[in-house]
C-alpha cells in the first residue's frame, strides 16, 4: 500500500502523520469516529527514563539498614511499584487518551483483586488465634 | 493487502458518515474491516475492550498467586525473610531493565506502525522480541543456580523433608499427649532407611528453638534440616545436597566432625562477598524449627510466580514474532523466516542453560547464528519490496493489541521484582 494510499483513507485519524493527502474525507467525523493519539517520542523517552530511576530508586531503599525502615520498607516498594505500574499503564498501555471505559475495566478488575487478597489475608488472621505452632509450643 | 494492490484507493466507501452497510453494492471496503462493525474505529475500539477484559482476567489469574503469596508472607514472615537471600537482586533488576527497554522498543513500535513506518516498525517488533530473549536468558541463570542447589518445588525440594509437615503435626500430638516434648521422636520416628535424618543427640525435653546452642554432635538436628555435608569437588552438582535421594553417608551421625559442615546454609546464586555480608542471617538455626519445615514453601511460591510471568513472556514473544511475520508482508517472508530457527535455537540455549546442559546450548547458539546467516542472505529480497507491510495509519490493531499484552508481561514483573527479590 503506497503512502498516497494511506492518507486517502478516512480509516483512523491521527494528530501528526504528514497530511499531504486530501483533508476533506479525512476529517469528516461521522458517529464513531475518534482521533487516535499518537505518542510522541519524546513522551515515550522520558517515561522510559522514569521508569529506570524508579527501579534505581527501589532497588536503592534495600541498601538502607533494615532496622530505618523497619516494616515499612515492603510499603515504599510497593508504592514504587504503584507508581511504576501507573506510568506504564498511562503513557506505554496508551489508556491516557483511551476510552474511560477501558480504564474502568482496569480498575474493576484491580478492585477484584484487592478484595480477594484483604478477605484472603483477613480470613488467615482470624485463624491465627487458633494456631499453635509446635516450635512454640515446646518452649521449656 | 492484495486487494489493497488491487484498488488504490479502495477505502472510500467506508468514510465515517457513510450507511451502516458500506462495502457493499459494489463498493470496496476497507480488507481488514468486518462486516458487523460500521467504521473502522468502531472496530478498533471494540478490539481494544476486549483486549482490556482479556488483561482484566489476567490480572485475575496473577491475583490468585499474589494472593497466596501474601497470605503466605502474613503468615510467615520469617521464612521470606530468610529465603529472599537466595534471590540474587542484581539479577532481578537487570531483568527489569530488560523488560522496562523493551516495554518501551514495543510502545515505540506501535507508534511506528500507527505513522506507517514500516522498516522502524520491523526493528522495534525485532528488538522487543530480543528483549524477551535476555530476560529469559537471565531468568534462566537464576533458575540453573536453583536447579543445580536443589531448591524446587514441592517435596523434591532441599529443604523439604519427605514427612516434613506430618512431622510436625505428629510432633504436636505427641507432645500433647505426653506433655513431655521430645524432638526426636517426631523427627525420627518414621524415616525411612537411606534418609539423611538420624536420632539426634538432643537431650529429650530440649528443642531446636531459636535460641538453642548448636548441639556437639556432628550428624544431629542440625544436619537434619542443613544440606548435607559438602564433601563433592566445587563446580560439580551436588547431588548429595538432595536429602530424599542420597544413600547413606557413612560419616552422617559419626563424631567426624572435621567433615561436617556447620549449619550454614548453601547460598545458592550469591556472591562469595554477599555471602559473607549475610552469614549470620543465612544460619539456618536462626529460623524457629516450625519456620525451616516451610522453608521450602517460599521456592513454591517463587517458580509459580516467576514460572506464570516466564510463560507470559514466551507467549507475548511468540505474538510479537507473529505480528513481525506480519508486518514483513507476503513478500517479504523469505527474511523472515530464519526467525523461526532462531527462536528455536535461542529458546533451545535458553533450556540448556537452565538445566546445566552444554549440548543443548551450543546446538541452539548454532542454530540461531545459522539463522541470522540466513537472514542476512536473504537480506537483498529485503531490499527489493520494501514498504510491503500490512500495518499503517488505517489498521495497527494486532500491534496495538499484542504491544497491550506485552506492557502487561512488563506490569507483573514490576510487581513481582520488589515483592520476591526485595525482601528487606
Amino acid at each position: 500500500m503506497t503512502s498516497q494510499a494511506l492518507h486517502d483513507t478516512p480509516g483512523i485519524h491521527q494528530y501528526s502523520a504528514p497530511s499531504d493527502a486530501p483533508m476533506d474525507i479525512s476529517h469528516s467525523h461521522g458517529p464513531g469516529s475518534a482521533h487516535v493519539h499518537i505518542t510522541p517520542p519524546l513522551l515515550l523517552l522520558s517515561v522510559y527514563g522514569i521508569l529506570v530511576c524508579l527501579t534505581v530508586l527501589t532497588v536503592a531503599v534495600t541498601l538502607i539498614p533494615a532496622e530505618w525502615l523497619g516494616s515499612a520498607s515492603v510499603w515504599v516498594a510497593l508504592s514504587i511499584a504503584v507508581v511504576k505500574a501507573g506510568f506504564v499503564v498511562m503513557y506505554f498501555m496508551h489508556l491516557r487518551w483511551d476510552s474511560p471505559f477501558n480504564g474502568i475495566v482496569l480498575i474493576i478488575s484491580l478492585f477484584f483483586v484487592a478484595l480477594f487478597i484483604g478477605i484472603a489475608v483477613l480470613d488467615s488472621k482470624e485463624y491465627e488465634k487458633n494456631f499453635i505452632p509446635p516450635s512454640a509450643s515446646v518452649q521449656p | 493487502m492484495s486487494n489493497a494492490a488491487i484498488n488504490p484507493a479502495p477505502m472510500i466507501g467506508a468514510a465515517a458518515n457513510h450507511p451502516p452497510d458500506a462495502g457493499h453494492g459494489g463498493r470496496a471496503h476497507d480488507p481488514h474491516l468486518a462486516h458487523h462493525f460500521d467504521t473502522p474505529e468502531q472496530q478498533y475500539s471494540t478490539a481494544k475492550l476486549g483486549m482490556w477484559v482479556f488483561l482484566g482476567t489476567e490480572l485475575l489469574m496473577f491475583g490468585g498467586l499474589f494472593c497466596g503469596y501474601a497470605v503466605y508472607r502474613h503468615n510467615h514472615p520469617d521464612v521470606f525473610e530468610f529465603a529472599h537471600h537466595f534471590l540474587d537482586k542484581w539479577l532481578g533488576a537487570a531483568n527489569t531493565l530488560v523488560l522496562i527497554t523493551s516495554s518501551l522498543t514495543m510502545a515505540w513500535a506501535v507508534r511506528s506502525s500507527q505513522l506507517g513506518s514500516q522498516t522502524s516498525l520491523r526493528w522495534l517488533l525485532g528488538l522487543t522480541i530480543l528483549g524477551g530473549y535476555m530476560f529469559l536468558g537471565v531468568k534462566s541463570v537464576e533458575y540453573h543456580t536453583k536447579w543445580q542447589h536443589h531448591l524446587f518445588i514441592g517435596s523434591t525440594n532441599k529443604y523439604r523433608t519427605p514427612d516434613s509437615i506430618k512431622g510436625a503435626i505428629k510432633e504436636e500430638k505427641e507432645e500433647a499427649a505426653e506433655g513431655a516434648p521430645t524432638y526426636t521422636s517426631a523427627h525420627g520416628g518414621d524415616r525411612k532407611p537411606g534418609m539423611m535424618i538420624e536420632d539426634s543427640g538432643i537431650p529429650k525435653g530440649k528443642t531446636a528453638g531459636p535460641n538453642m546452642v548448636k548441639p556437639a554432635p556432628a550428624g544431629t538436628v542440625a544436619s537434619a534440616k542443613t544440606p548435607a555435608p559438602e564433601v563433592l569437588p566445587a563446580g560439580t552438582v551436588a547431588l548429595a545436597d538432595n536429602v530424599s535421594l542420597m544413600p547413606p553417608d557413612p560419616n552422617a551421625g559419626a563424631a567426624d566432625q572435621a567433615k561436617i559442615r556447620p549449619p550454614f546454609v548453601d547460598p545458592a546464586g550469591l556472591a562469595p562477598k554477599e555471602v559473607e555480608a549475610h552469614q549470620a542471617e543465612l544460619n539456618l538455626e536462626t529460623l524457629g524449627s516450625f519456620e525451616q519445615q516451610r522453608l521450602y514453601t517460599f521456592f513454591g511460591i517463587y517458580f509459580f510466580m516467576t514460572g506464570l510471568h516466564g510463560l507470559h513472556v514466551v507467549i507475548g514473544m511468540s505474538l510479537i514474532a507473529w505480528v513481525l511475520l506480519r508486518s514483513v508482508g507476503p513478500r517479504n517472508i523469505p527474511w523472515a523466516v530464519p526467525l523461526i530457527p532462531g527462536s528455536i535455537g535461542l529458546f533451545l540455549s535458553v533450556v540448556g542453560i537452565i538445566v546445566a546442559s552444554n549440548f543443548l546450548l551450543i546446538l541452539g547458539l548454532i542454530i540461531a547464528i545459522l539463522s541470522v546467516v540466513w537472514a542476512v542472505i536473504w537480506m537483498p529480497m529485503r531490499r527489493n519490496a520494501a514498504g510491503e507491510g500490512e500495518f499503517g495509519p488505517t489498521y495497527f490493531t494486532p500491534v496495538d493489541l499484542v504491544g497491550l499484552y506485552w506492557h502487561l508481561v512488563d506490569l507483573i514483573w514490576i510487581f513481582l521484582f520488589p515483592l520476591l527479590y526485595l525482601i528487606h
